[in-house]
């Protein structure tokens, strides 16, 4: 080959020509590289250029004048209520995981008075109970308590009177099965004690009731004292303790001095509290139907003293019916218990506080006409009693449907009846029930006497101890119900202005369970079935009224702070800032405040209003003068709390707490998550109408997120389209609204 | 002296000189002609190659009471460029000439027909040929 080379070379030489095709071979290749070169690397920098744009990748994850959301930074605190479930980061964003809060008993001095009815209606073995809203004067919804297991006859309720416990309520239901079901109200849930006692295996036939709960005062434990269908002559009564934390105690019985035979059947049992707050007495009536004699005794916080016989001749027709009474005046505590003695008669005692022995008044007939037997009696402290004037309301009905009714002064040495009304109505609804009932107004010596005696009609009268009985016993308020067999009413045991004085409930001959209130001069009928229509019979006195003792009322309210970036989001660019609140509340009448901390003036100020529905529903609020909002840090103070305490437990479901920031001008942030530096050129806003242009000048480099905000952007009203433009030309957009 | 005066007397002297030169001459102009050929060939090349431009937005516009459709271009190459020519659903449409120098950007408004909701093909062609396409939708 080297041979070959040579041997065209030497040809080359020899030839004339040969140096000229050399030359022109050369300058032709050179300019065929020059070409090819130039091409080819004019081509490589543009599909570098192509390249690079393709890698350039990148969105606009918000634009527009909001910032995103700051959240709470730490669980929320609690001012009242409760957390059910949830953390405070369920609330950092709307996706149905929330956050849930359950108002809370909390003391109002100055809330209306809420009361509470534990009744029965055709469901018979699941009682029922409404709460009544004082604010509101107006019966909540029916809810159900735990099945008692058999259908309820009675009911009788009993607030705690401690302020510290002032939820808690006890609720007692005898069935027909003669079981007494204990419901305790923790002021979260029922605790059921099912079949807690038994008091007949038996039913009565008629309206026994051998059982009552009651508090002690000083030390809130309660007291059941029941009848036991135990044949032992040492157990004529049973009485279970409930103490908080503790629960029930076993049973207890008393072994009651005088009590003729073994295992008689109690047809009553009368309990009533010493409104002393210092004291635990309890005074106790029964009536021993059996061998129709009544007692009575005193609890003195830890044995059961003083029994005393009141008569043992109440005759046939007051043995079976709640011909006893018991009740403590409220000046001196004396302790007046009463009975039906046989006819034409009444047998009364009364204990002076710090003597031995019960003392006997002498029995007399309550009413003038012939062959009264005693039936159903109520008697009522007045709770504004005085040094002179220590009262207590007897009002009831005889065998001869007559209305008796005065008032005992037990200020006095030998307390004296006043007042005596025995002829006004000798034609009531009934005496196998109690039609008639009396209350005192919390204040003034007053009260209201309420009774069935006419079809389709109560009647009520006024009394007051300055001036005796209004003059009209003819006063009617329609029921058209037919008759009214249990009437029953209750003292507002606080004196709050535009409150209700006293609140009822009565059962009609059809079988509904309405409710009445009296505000010092009007008897309203609230409704003829305000409790329910269908209480499914009328013999028994299946319903309970209760006043609560305190201002009590559910009330939520608990605090976040949420903490701005002030340093994306310079004070000065802050035009606004804006609150949204995702949430749903169980009750849908409630109003709910949203509350900012005003860090000049070092207290919150109410920023927005809320009327929440059960289900989820976002909620805006624009904080006005947010500068007085917004600490010095950035930190936002936000409490979310109800309107009003009222008388529902409400729940709250929390899915979202938030607050942002609205910018003097546009923000936008852009994340680069490609691999190069992308350059930011212009920046568009469009919609249908408006397309506008600003040039930028950003460079964010890869995986870097940046805001930018523009002040001299502006946005259209209503949905948006932001577009961002490379030097390259790639572009991204995001729409908004 | 005596090689000037040879070859003056010389009648064929004169001849390989003229000769030289000419073939110089000719050697040199053709070069030269070779080379800027290269040179035109190359520029127009690269100029053809170097150019780029995107869209950035287009805006179905009834602003001033008459339909037209603006086209907000960029010229995102390493050369001017200038949009000779623009079709819209593949019918060229009467328009300004737009010369858009290195990143230099701008509005092009062609006068045009368009109904709401209408889908349409907008091509934009260069004067050296180079097109950017895509369809546009009316709101």
């Amino acid at each position: 080959m080297l041979k070959a080379i040579i041997k065209r070379l030497k040809l080359l030489k020899s030839d004339r020509h040969g140096i000229s095709n050399v030359l022109v071979v050369m300058l032709s290749l050179i300019l065929i590289v020059v070409i090819t070169a130039n091409v080819v690397l004019w081509s490589y920098q543009m599909n570098q250029l192509d390249w690079e744009k393709t890698q350039e990748k990148f969105e606009i994850t918000n634009a527009g004048r909001k910032s995103q959301f700051f959240t709470s930074a730490n669980e929320y605190f609690l001012n009242n209520g409760n957390r059910v479930e949830g953390t405070f980061r369920d609330t950092w964003a709307a996706d149905n995981a929330y956050e849930t809060f359950r108002e809370e008993i909390t003391l109002s001095p100055t809330t209306k008075t809420n009361a509470f009815i534990a009744y029965r209606d055709y469901a018979l073995n699941i009682p029922k109970t409404r709460t009544w809203n004082g604010e509101t004067a107006s019966w909540g919804p029916q809810c159900d308590m735990p099945n008692a297991g058999s259908p309820v006859r009675f009911a009788r309720a009993a607030y705690c009177p401690l302020e510290q416990r002032s939820f808690e309520l006890i609720v007692v239901t005898l069935s027909d099965d003669g079981f007494l079901d204990a419901y305790v109200w923790n002021g979260t849930s029922w605790i059921v004690t099912n079949e807690i006692a038994r008091v007949w295996t038996t039913a009565q036939s008629g309206a026994q009731r051998p059982f009552d709960i009651a508090y002690e005062t000083a030390s809130g434990r309660a007291l059941l004292v029941y009848d036991v269908d135990v044949a032992d002559a040492t157990k004529d009564l049973g009485y279970r303790i409930w103490t908080p934390n503790e629960g029930w105690s076993c049973e207890y019985y008393i072994d009651f001095p005088g009590v003729a035979s073994t295992n008689p059947t109690i047809s009553f049992v009368e309990l009533a509290s010493n409104p002393d707050p210092a004291s635990n007495q309890i005074a106790m009536a029964f009536l021993d139907q059996t061998n129709q004699d009544a007692f009575a005794a005193i609890w003195n916080g830890s044995a059961w003293t003083l029994t005393t016989t009141l008569t043992t001749t109440t005759g046939a027709t007051s043995s079976t019916r709640e011909s006893i009474g018991v009740a403590y005046s409220t000046y001196y505590k004396k302790i007046l218990a009463v009975s039906g003695n046989g006819t034409d008669s009444m047998a009364w005692k009364w204990y002076v506080q710090g003597e031995n022995d019960w003392r006997t008044g002498t029995p007399f007939d309550p009413d003038p006409d012939v062959g009264n037997n005693v039936c159903f009696i109520t008697l009522k402290p007045d709770p504004a009693a005085n040094a002179t004037h220590d009262y207590i309301m007897f009002a009831g009905v005889n065998s001869l449907y007559d209305l008796n009714a005065w008032a005992w002064n037990m200020a006095e040495e030998t307390p004296g009846r006043y007042h005596i009304v025995n002829e006004v109505d000798d034609g009531l609804d009934t005496h196998a029930q109690r039609c008639i009932d009396f209350a005192w107004e919390p204040t003034g010596n007053r009260g209201l006497i309420v009774w069935g005696t006419t079809t389709d009609y109560i009647n009520y009268n006024t009394y007051s101890i300055s001036s005796g009985w209004g003059p009209y016993w003819t006063n009617k308020r329609i029921v058209s119900m037919g008759t009214h067999p249990w009437i029953q009413l209750k003292t507002n045991p606080r004196d709050i202005e535009g409150d209700v004085k006293i609140l009822g409930a009565f059962i009609s001959s059809y079988n509904t369970i309405g409710s009445l209130k009296w505000d010092g001069s009007t008897l309203t009928v609230i409704g003829d079935y305000a409790i329910t229509t269908n209480a499914v019979g009328y013999t028994y006195e299946c319903f309970d009224v209760e006043f609560c003792h305190y201002g009590n009322a559910y009330s939520l309210s608990f605090i976040g702070d949420f903490i701005l970036d002030i340093d994306q989001y310079p004070l000065r660019q802050i035009d606004s800032v804006e609150i949204q609140v995702r949430i749903r509340a169980s009750d849908n009448f409630e109003n709910w405040l949203l509350k900012a901390y005003n860090w000049t003036c070092g207290q919150y100020d109410v920023v927005g209003q809320i009327s929440a529905t059960d289900f989820f529903k976002d909620y805006t609020v624009f904080l006005q003068g947010w500068q007085s909002y917004v600490s010095n840090n950035g930190t936002i103070r936000l409490e979310f709390c109800d309107a009003k305490a009222d008388a529902y437990q409400t729940r709250v479901d929390v899915d979202f707490f938030g607050v942002r920031i609205l910018l003097k001008g546009v923000l936008f942030t852009v994340r680069n998550y490609g691999a190069s530096t992308i350059h930011v050129v212009s920046i568009w806003i469009t919609n249908t109408t408006y397309h506008r242009r600003y040039d930028e000048n950003l460079f964010i480099n890869s995986g870097e997120t940046l805001t930018c905000i523009r002040e001299d952007v502006t946005l259209p009203s209503g949905n948006f389209t932001v577009k961002i433009v490379t030097d390259k030309g790639s572009i991204a957009v995001f729409t908004g609204s | 002296m005596a090689l000037f005066l040879r070859l003056l007397v010389d009648r064929r002297a004169i001849t390989p000189v003229l000769s030289n030169l000419l073939l110089i001459v000719v050697a040199v102009a053709a070069m030269s002609i070779a080379a800027t050929a290269t040179y035109v060939i190359t520029t127009n090349l690269r100029e053809t190659m170097g150019e780029r431009f995107v869209i950035e937005d287009v805006w179905f516009n009834n602003a001033t009471g008459f339909k037209r459709i603006s086209i907000y271009i960029r010229n995102t190459g390493k050369v001017s460029a200038t949009i000779s020519a623009v079709y819209i659903n593949d019918t060229r449409q009467p328009s300004p000439t737009l010369k858009l120098e290195l990143e230099e950007h701008g509005w092009l408004n062609i006068t045009y027909d368009w109904k709401p909701n209408g889908l349409y093909h907008i091509n934009i062609v260069t004067l050296r040929g180079n097109h950017v396409e895509g369809y546009y939708k009316a709101p």
